[in-house]
């Protein structure tokens, strides 16, 4: 697969501050990656170098094989961007709002048309398209900044952050659709911090953290750098201290914490560890209420390489 | 791509009531505010006839002369006063109530107005009677030399002085009027369209912000869409610089046909100054959004602030142009409402249109020199930040 | 309490805001009063003159010069003519006479000699006119005797003299006062555009949809509040009242602004705050948009202050313009500014006027506050 995208050792910084340090990526044709970090860990900084908003200190930056500057309208015309905050005209329609945007792009009107249809198909403005912004919730505004940026049918598709402060119906709508984009050829990145969007929808994370990218994989791959193979949590009203200490010597066991009723147990190997667990509990006839097994999260990845939770 | 922009640009600003209701509403509300308050200013001389009383006593009735004359400024369709004779108590009584604004009386030969107060009025009243005296004056002088001249010999008393008034009413000065003078009501409105025109400079930044990614949102749609910012910009220019044109010509014949301002045969001149006015005001609006990195609202502010202190300079503010003009030359020779106002002065005050086309040329220059210099700094470029 | 603090909490951040209109407006207040404007000329000003003599200075044009110098300030200087244009429109020079050649034999022998003049606009400058018609009015009169120059010059300058006396019924001058008049008047306009601007800046603060729902749905009385709302713009208000009657003892100065008028004028203008206030207040309900509050506020501050008297003095204004102005509170406040102009002593006769229209300006702001409340009593509800 080719290279949509190239970032060679892009550095930019405000005043003291370094938002991006020596960052490179590549992202590859017909795939999502997601750029996952907590807010201000240089995400959408960097979506901005690559897309030459903001002036950055060193780097390399090379779009479709191209080196992206300011100018490249060649390139710029397969770009479709979606931004964290809304950008549309209050002034104008829904469908004066994808119809202007999309005609920035695209010239012909009955093309234009036709596309600006899809996109208020694909994000489901069908009932919509002769109200005004300010006549639009929240969830809905959030689908027409998008369709406002994906109206002209673009090869590369940047997301930032859209679902922030979205229903979760809304969100759903959202979600499916960027897959579709995807489905129908485009190559997207999708920068969050919900971890969850990310474990559903990319093809490939990197995770970010004040610049740097510390890690980066599939989903899987980076779950494995958690070195958690399963996370057991049970519901213990009581439990002697002699009783705490025994579960440790189970198999597999390598962390045991007991808090205010909840037993938490962490493994960081082996395959069905909750039998010995519950034969443990049978064994010592330890009261239990509910008792549910987890697989990590991006989270617990994070946890691992930082010392710290992903959101706040 | 510039049409598309342009229609959808203009298409927003008309939808946009804070900017439709600067620049399409308040000029014309501020006109006809100009209109109520200066109807009456505007054909001040066309005087109505106030109350006035007389003493009419013995000494008042002995001046013969004088109270022929006066008696004839309350008569006729063009009286000057509405004159009532009384007593001298009536008088000071009427006065006193505001009845009339002032009475004459005579005292030992000597005509004396009473007032109470200063006033257009009372100033008539004063210059008039001071008028009407010296002609009898004159009469009663030149009758008696007439008379003198003629000792001896038997004289037509009445004949003389049927003389002496001819020669001196008839005495009309030879003084020739040269002055230019500008109907007073038609300069407040010259201001008014100078405002109008400045109106541009708000509309443009706006214009501006909205294609500037390190303001709005909407701007960095546009920058990284695949279209060249030039035409971007253009176009949104353009399509404020519409609405404003739209909007000055629209109020100066509004200004013209439903309140009758008296733009002489200048209405032409007057259009091209407000059309190049207004296009400097959209270009100092684009160069000071271009150069100014701070909020939109901040923007603004210090867009009004550029403005009024333009405004001030080109004498609007009450302090006049001239003093601006010594204090420092330059400002109102590139400020485009000095400009502006320069050139709707020279244009009913110079016979020659030099000073004129002088505004006009000066005005374009000022804006193509704003143009290239925000165009020069837009040009391909990045934001240290957004 | 707490809403008080959060009140003034509010007034620091926008402390930007409020210096900002408040020393634009002063400034221009200040400038337009202390200069001459257009409202200056129905005052009687002497005239200012550029002769240019083309003949000699003696007999008759020395005659004509120094009753012009008698009855106008002369002023000299303005040899380039672009300079002596933009000093006749902006009213520098009321007029220029141009005495040609041999105006004194000329007019001696009844040739007639032809002045010029160009003058500005402007009441004045009638006035100018006037005077300068009636001494060649004179001359020429007398020129038909075909007497000697120097009788002439006798002649003319005995009925020059012949002026008539003005007497002013009480020897009171009310120009001591026009200017404070003025002053106070303009502040029809200062005190509105700041107080709409600001009240309303701070009090959307308060009445913004998001914010009003969590005021409605506590425990605090809406009355109360808004009276607690109310009482902290009256002291900002205060403040700001305190700093415009500061502010005018240096553009009056002391002698106008420490007597009885003074006093008067600044209980006026008190209760005319105190006005603004209310209105602003009601404005205020509508938490309108800082865009929407900046039109209205320059719709009501600039119309009141035309249709009332403010820029124009009222006695210029059309009967049917100041017919209907009589609804404004402004014209009670611009017109009771008028009539302390004019007080020669105080009883009641000349008191009671004022007091009569200082009282219905009090009566504005009561209305304006029951308005209030009863627009934001049914604004309890969220439509």
């Amino acid at each position: 697969m080719k290279n949509v995208i190239e970032v060679k050792h892009l550095t930019k910084s405000y005043k003291t501050n370094k938002a991006v340090d020596d960052l490179s990526l590549t992202v590859k044709e017909g795939e999502i990656l997601g750029l996952l970090g907590p807010n201000g860990s240089g995400k959408t900084t960097t979506m901005n170098c690559i897309l030459s908003l903001l002036k950055f200190d060193n780097g390399e930056i090379n779009i479709f094989g191209k080196e992206m500057k300011p100018d490249a309208y060649d390139i710029k015309s397969k770009i479709g961007v979606v931004f964290q905050d809304v950008a549309v005209f209050d002034e104008l329609t829904v469908y004066g709002n994808i119809d202007y945007f999309c005609g920035l792009y695209i010239e012909d009107k009955n093309t234009r048309a036709q596309y600006v249809e899809d996109a208020l198909k694909l994000v489901g403005l069908e009932d919509n398209k002769s109200q005004y912004p300010k006549q639009l919730s929240g969830g809905l505004l959030r689908r027409l900044n998008i369709a406002c940026g994906i109206a002209h049918k673009p090869k590369l598709i940047f997301l930032d952050e859209p679902t922030v402060a979205v229903d979760p119906q809304s969100r759903n709508n959202i979600l499916e659709g960027i897959k579709k984009l995807r489905d129908d050829g485009a190559t997207i990145i999708y920068t969050t911090h919900y971890m969850e969007e990310v474990e559903i929808l990319c093809d490939r994370v990197i995770i970010l953290d004040h610049g740097k990218i510390i890690a980066s994989g599939t989903n899987d791959e980076l779950k494995a750098l958690a070195k958690i193979e399963e996370k057991v949590t049970i519901e213990v009203p009581e439990l002697a201290p002699k009783q705490l200490s025994g579960f440790e010597k189970i198999k597999n066991v390598s962390e045991v914490v007991y808090d205010n009723g909840v037993l938490k147990i962490v493994y960081r190997k082996g395959k069905n560890n909750l039998i010995d667990m519950m034969e443990y509990l049978k064994a010592n006839k330890i009261q239990y209420n509910k008792i549910f097994s987890e697989r990590p999260t991006l989270n617990d990845v994070f946890l691992e390489l930082t010392g710290k939770e992903l959101r706040d | 791509m510039f049409w598309h922009n342009y229609k959808y640009a203009l298409k927003a600003l008309l939808k946009n009531r804070m900017l439709v209701f600067w620049t399409m509403i308040f000029p014309f509300a501020l006109a006809m505010m100009f209109h109520l308050a200066f109807s009456r200013l505007h054909d001040y001389d066309v005087f109505e006839p106030f109350n006035v009383a007389v003493v009419n006593d013995e000494a008042y009735k002995n001046e013969k002369v004088f109270s022929e004359a006066f008696k004839t400024l309350g008569e006729g369709d063009n009286k000057l006063f509405n004159i009532e004779y009384v007593n001298k108590e009536r008088a000071e009584e009427l006065l006193e109530n505001g009845d009339v604004d002032g009475y004459v009386y005579v005292s030992d030969g000597k005509k004396i107005v009473k007032i109470k107060e200063n006033g257009t009025n009372q100033t008539v009243l004063t210059m008039t009677t001071e008028q009407v005296a010296q002609s009898a004056k004159m009469i009663d002088d030149i009758a008696m030399t007439e008379m003198a001249k003629s000792a001896g010999q038997q004289v037509d008393v009445e004949a003389i002085y049927r003389d002496a008034v001819k020669t001196v009413t008839g005495a009309e000065p030879n003084l020739k009027d040269e002055s230019h003078v500008m109907n007073i009501v038609s300069v407040e409105f010259y201001s008014l369209i100078a405002m109008a025109c400045m109106q541009g400079a708000m509309l443009s930044c706006e214009m501006m912000n909205r294609c500037m990614p390190n303001i709005s949102n909407r701007g960095k749609r546009v920058a990284i869409a695949p279209t060249r910012k030039g035409i971007i910009v253009a176009s949104n220019l353009l399509a404020g610089y519409t609405m404003l044109f739209t909007a000055v010509i629209a109020l100066i014949f509004f200004t013209r046909i439903v309140l009758g301002v008296e733009y002489g045969d200048n209405i032409p001149s007057i259009c091209l100054l407000a059309a190049v006015g207004g296009l400097a005001a959209t270009m100092l609006g684009m160069f000071l959004s271009v150069i100014l990195k701070t909020r939109e609202s901040a923007k603004n502010i210090i867009i009004v602030i550029v403005t009024m202190v333009g405004s001030l300079f080109a004498g609007m503010f009450g302090v006049t142009k001239m003093f601006f003009d010594e204090l420092a030359p330059l400002v109102n020779k590139v400020s485009p409402v000095g400009l502006i106002t320069d050139g709707f002065y020279s244009l009913y005050y110079y016979e020659d249109a030099t000073r004129f086309i002088v505004n006009v040329v000066s005005l374009i220059v000022v804006s193509a020199l704003l143009f290239a210099f925000s165009i020069r700094s837009l040009r391909r470029q990045r934001y240290d930040s957004i | 309490m707490i809403v008080s603090k959060a009140f003034w909490k509010i007034v620091l951040k926008n402390i930007g805001s409020i210096i900002l209109p408040t020393v634009i407006l002063l400034m221009f207040g200040t400038i337009s009063v202390t200069s001459v404007d257009s409202t200056a000329q129905y005052e009687a000003r002497k005239p200012a003159l550029v002769i240019f003599n083309h003949d000699e200075n003696v007999g008759l044009t020395k005659n004509f010069i120094e009753y012009l110098e008698e009855n106008a300030t002369i002023k000299t200087g303005y040899e380039d003519d672009d300079r002596l244009k933009d000093a006749l429109f902006y009213e520098e020079v009321t007029a220029v006479i141009e005495i040609p050649e041999n105006f004194h034999q000329d007019m001696a022998l009844g040739h007639d000699p032809e002045v010029k003049m160009r003058s500005s606009a402007g009441y004045v400058a009638e006035l100018a006119k006037v005077a300068v018609r009636r001494y060649l009015s004179v001359a020429k009169g007398y020129s038909a005797l075909h007497l000697s120059e120097q009788e002439l010059v006798a002649k003319v300058d005995k009925a020059i003299a012949n002026g008539v006396k003005t007497e002013m019924k009480a020897a009171v001058d009310t120009s001591k006062y026009a200017k404070a008049s003025r002053y106070y008047s303009f502040a029809n306009y200062t005190i509105l555009s700041c107080f709409i601007t600001i009240i309303c800046l701070i009090m959307s603060a308060f009445n913004r949809e998001q914010v009003r729902k969590r005021n409605l749905v506590g425990a605090i009385d809406i009355k109360k509040m808004n009276r607690i709302l109310l009482r902290n713009c009256c002291i900002y208000v205060l403040a700001a009242w305190v700093f415009y009657v500061v502010i005018s003892v240096f553009v009056l100065g002391v002698e106008v602004v420490f007597t009885a008028q003074g006093a008067l004028y600044a209980v006026n203008s008190l209760v005319f705050a105190a006005c603004a206030t209310t209105i602003a207040y009601l404005i205020s309900i509508f938490a309108l948009s800082a865009g929407a509050v900046n039109g209205l506020q320059n719709v009501l501050a600039l119309g009141t202050s035309f249709l009332c008297g403010a820029f124009v003095p009222a006695e210029y204004l059309p009967d049917s313009v100041l017919a209907f102005a009589h609804v404004l509170p402004s014209y009670y406040y611009i017109d009771a500014n008028d009539k302390i102009m004019k007080i020669q002593q105080f009883d009641a006769a000349t008191m009671v006027p004022i007091l009569l229209e200082i009282a219905v300006v009090a009566g504005f702001c009561v209305l304006f506050v029951a308005l209030a409340n009863i627009i934001s009593k049914k604004r309890q509800r969220i439509a």
